[in-house]
């Protein structure tokens, strides 16, 4: 058995090792749902399987694309430490019958527990994710240091699955740089043919259209 | 000194909870317990939904949420800080750090300093919670800190009996769910057997009873924590582990404090679960929660989601109208007035 020890120091070390690929400033396709427009480069890199852009750094600014999230799933990953099977356990799950405010709180609770510290959320209100109905909420947090940070959360359910896109950065400096950057990109959200999204169920079975729906 | 570098860090950290009248009413029991070592502590409230209270060295003392959230009054209280002003007066910390420089525990001790003070990519609560674990004091000095405990609170008049609750509710906790890094085992780890401790603690407290006091504050407890007890119960639910927060429910139901609040959690619980049969348990608890009152207006927007889930939509409308009523400022009202539309 290895010195607990040896076993900090390497998940100190994978933490620090990602990389990164650059991201054009160009329409980009998240997931092959949707695409967005993006209107700076940002330098990409995956996240315990979250597409996660940013310009000066994740810890200073980052744009979180989740895609796919499924009846049951987390919206997040923990990355692996001791103890984080048990934590990532103890995570929300997401159904796939949650009501609009089920699926904030949703996210607001995955956030907490992902290390955005006593998170206040705010403007709660339905908003279009491409073509599909959608929510949007700001909020505001701490960081695991204290740092004073906000965000911007935007979602819809496609397909039965739900589709996040999330802007935090430190309220000072780094989250206002490419604040508006990041809402023109999130206006030109659109999704690739074929994808419905819904956030009524109950409009679903009279109004949606497309294929695979009888 | 390495634990001024941990409480600069967790002073400015996003778990501590800013606020100076909790931190004075702590402070002033810490005082009430221990008037001569009053001046050298500084009490920082942590959020954080598991059991736990630690003390450093140079006097810093960890208080954490889930502590305040399990303790039913100023007594159970008390009788944990007792316990931790003990390890202090008896720098049981200072003795186990030399234990551990003449040990093999060496390296994975100033690994984990390392990693609390900042250096590398992820300082945060849980490698502090880390080091506590290595802190960890032998039974000797558990013992000694449980009988200091017991002698301050018989000295400042409260009820010795609350010492030996507070290890009956974590036995009944630690007994109902899974482990986990910062569970109440944080706490439990670091201890004797809790069995062994509240058999000890029942039988000294028995004995000291006709002579003790009994003061037990129920109310200037309930008064200290009042407005802020729903924040800590929305965390302790964001940890999914259901058959431990069941526990601590209904620990806090059967003392009956602000009911109706109880109840909306009561229901929340129901919710997250999602047990069959759960929907229906969810929609009596908030109900019940209306029906007493003194829940926060949210309570009537959870009740229009069961409501809507049912397929009531006329109830859920009226719940979700009510809400509106109640909070019309609320950050929710425009999804809130969406989910009215779409009824």
């Amino acid at each position: 058995m290895w010195p607990k020890s040896i076993l900090i120091l390497s998940c100190l070390l994978l933490a620090a090792c990602q990389s990164f690929t650059l991201v054009e400033a160009e329409k980009q396709t998240i997931g092959g749902t949707y695409s967005v427009e993006a209107q700076i480069q940002w330098n990409k890199m995956d996240e315990q399987g979250v597409e996660l852009w940013t310009v000066d750094g994740p810890l200073l600014q980052s744009l979180r694309f989740v895609s796919e999230v499924k009846d049951g799933d987390a919206l997040f990953t923990l990355p692996r430490a001791p103890g984080s099977a048990e934590q990532q356990a103890q995570m929300p799950t997401y159904r796939d019958d949650f009501s609009l405010s089920e699926t904030v709180e949703f996210i607001i609770a995955s956030l907490e527990r992902y290390g955005a510290n006593q998170i206040k959320a705010s403007h709660i209100r339905p908003a279009k994710f491409g073509s599909a109905d959608g929510i949007r909420f700001e909020f505001t947090f701490l960081t695991e240091e204290g740092l004073e940070s906000d965000g911007i959360a935007t979602a819809a359910t496609i397909d039965a699955e739900l589709f996040v896109v999330i802007y935090s950065g430190t309220h000072e400096y780094y989250f206002p740089k490419y604040k508006d950057q990041v809402e023109r990109l999130l206006a030109s959200i659109a999704l690739v043919d074929g994808q419905v999204g819904y956030m009524f169920k109950s409009l679903l079975e009279e109004e949606r259209v497309g294929p695979g729906v009888g | 000194m390495m634990s001024d570098d941990v409480e600069r860090r967790l002073a400015t950290s996003g778990h501590v909870v800013k606020d100076p009248a909790l931190q004075q009413y702590l402070h002033q029991i810490i005082c009430r317990l221990s008037p001569e070592y009053c001046a050298d502590i500084r009490v920082h409230v942590v959020r954080n939904p598991h059991f736990n209270a630690s003390m450093a060295p140079n006097g810093s003392m960890q208080v954490w949420t889930g502590l305040l959230l399990r303790a039913q009054d100023e007594a159970q209280l008390a009788a944990v800080l007792g316990h931790e002003i003990g390890h202090y007066t008896e720098r049981h910390s200072i003795e186990r750090w030399t234990q551990i420089i003449a040990s093999s525990d060496a390296a994975a001790f100033f690994g984990l300093a390392a990693a609390a003070a900042g250096v590398g990519p992820a300082g945060t609560l849980g490698q502090l919670v880390a080091l506590l674990s290595i802190y960890a004091y032998s039974r000797d000095q558990e013992r000694q800190a449980d009988d200091i405990g017991l002698a301050m609170l018989v000295k400042s008049g409260y009820d010795p009996h609350a010492a030996a609750e507070v290890w009956r509710g974590i036995i009944e906790e630690v007994g109902a769910g899974e482990e986990d890094a910062q569970r109440p085992s944080v706490f439990v780890s670091t201890h004797p057997r809790p069995e062994e401790r509240m058999k000890t603690l029942e039988e000294r407290a028995a004995a000291l009873a006709a002579t003790s006091g009994q003061e037990r504050s129920a109310e200037r407890f309930a008064g200290a924590i009042n407005g802020r007890r729903a924040a800590w119960l929305q965390s302790l639910l964001g940890v999914r582990d259901f058959e431990s927060n069941r526990i601590v429910l209904d620990r806090l139901i059967a003392s009956a404090m602000n009911l109706g609040e109880l109840k909306y959690f009561d229901g929340e619980f129901y919710r997250l679960r999602g047990e069959e049969g759960d929907g229906e348990k969810a929609t009596a608890a908030y109900e019940m929660g209306v029906t007493i009152g003194g829940a926060a207006p949210k309570i009537y927007r959870a009740l229009g989601q069961s409501y809507m889930r049912m397929g009531d939509n006329e109830r859920a409308r009226a719940a979700f109208e009510s809400y509106l009523s109640a909070a019309p400022n609320a950050e929710d009202r425009e999804l809130i007035e969406a989910e009215i539309k779409n009824l």
